[in-house]
């Protein structure tokens, strides 16, 4: 079912189909990793907000190594084959960037880095990537049929 | 780490006399710079999840300009200053005396204006703070940034997310005589560093 598109929040992992719509709202620097399989019509999609949980429990997708195992897991369990599954990430800005290097101001590279990593160590494929620059996003994803919709600030919005 | 609510009403309340204290520094800061009184208010302290992005209560889509600054010291963190297009037109206004917003390349006057604005105000909170306990921070140069609210909130919470599991908010508006120069001010201090920070207060008294 469509309608108002439902918020994906900092560290939140959602799944939708049946035509609904997952959103970000103001993206920075950290991923949008979209998840679905092409086969059966369904996907999830995650806000990711660091790269790694470094031995924390963590039972969010707030990092980059546990949400990309929840999204397989996810997809897995409501009936996807892992080799089915295709990838989409945005975001990785860096929106403070042109005037003096901060330290972990560049979080947006290192997030960007650890999920193209992680997917590839799952063998997942990633079909579209539109990461990095310094501008903020704001990302409409079609779980039914992989769209992402992306409007980077000031700028006309385009399919990914 | 969970806080229980008790604790976090009790933190709140012991850090309020400090950013007072801090609030009356930065309007004396902002208010000498303009020339003219300055009224800077606050309205609202509070303790939020580090993930929960809807500190400052406009929409997520409205474009703003944000100021940041990194401070260290006996109390640790970052402290966003944040205008929509209207604050910081009135703002230039005041400053340059046209409306002009800030050039994505921040070469331009208005950009320079906004980071001196900032960091008066910023580091005039901040040293208050300090004083109030008898301590010490630290203040780095301002950062800028010209954006939507929502992403520019993450892309400073990410940042405290790498260590830290709560922020205190400190909700702020500015008000001058002859204009409407509304902007929000987030004191974003890890909440253990500010059960630290009491603890310096509370041994050099």
């Amino acid at each position: 079912m469509s309608g108002t598109p439902e918020p994906v929040g900092m560290g939140e992992l959602k799944y939708g189909d049946n035509g609904n719509i997952l959103a970000v709202y103001g993206l920075g620097s950290c991923i949008a990793l979209a998840v679905f399989d092409p086969q059966k019509n369904h996907g999830v999609l995650c806000h990711i907000v660091l790269p790694e949980a470094k031995g924390q429990d963590d039972c969010t997708a707030r990092y980059a190594d546990t949400a990309v195992r929840r999204c397989i897991g996810t997809m897995v369990q409501r009936g996807s084959s892992p080799d089915r599954l295709r990838a989409k990430i945005t975001g990785g800005a860096n929106l403070f960037a042109g005037q003096r290097k901060i330290p972990f101001m560049d979080i947006g590279v290192k997030n960007v880095q650890a999920v193209k990593k992680l997917l590839a160590q799952e063998s997942i494929a990633l079909i579209g990537a539109d990461v990095g620059g310094h501008k903020g996003r704001t990302v409409m994803f079609h779980p039914t049929d992989g769209r992402l919709v992306i409007r980077r600030t000031g700028e006309e919005a385009f399919l990914l | 780490m969970k806080l229980s609510t008790s604790y976090q009403a009790q933190l709140l309340e012991q850090f309020e006399p400090a950013v007072q204290e801090g609030l009356h520094r930065a309007q004396e800061n902002l208010g000498g710079f303009l020339g003219q009184p300055v009224r800077i208010e606050g309205r609202r302290l509070s303790l939020r999840h580090v993930l929960d992005v809807n500190c400052v209560p406009i929409s997520q889509d409205t474009i703003v300009t944000g100021i940041c600054i990194n401070f260290t010291g006996d109390l640790i963190g970052y402290c966003l200053l944040i205008f929509d297009e209207q604050g910081a037109r009135d703002l230039m206004t005041i400053l340059l005396g046209e409306p002009v917003l800030p050039q994505p390349d921040g070469t331009d006057m208005a950009t320079s204006a906004l980071m001196e604005t900032g960091n008066l105000v910023i580091s005039g909170f901040l040293c208050g703070l300090a004083d109030w306990a008898g301590g010490c921070v630290v203040v780095d140069i301002p950062m800028l940034a010209y954006d939507s609210l929502g992403a520019v909130v993450d892309s400073v919470l990410a940042v405290i997310s790498m260590s830290a599991e709560h922020v205190v908010v400190v909700e702020t508006t500015f008000e001058a005589e002859g204009l409407n120069a509304t902007g929000h001010m987030l004191l974003l201090p890890f909440a253990d560093e500010v059960a630290r920070f009491l603890g310096v207060a509370n041994e050099r008294r």
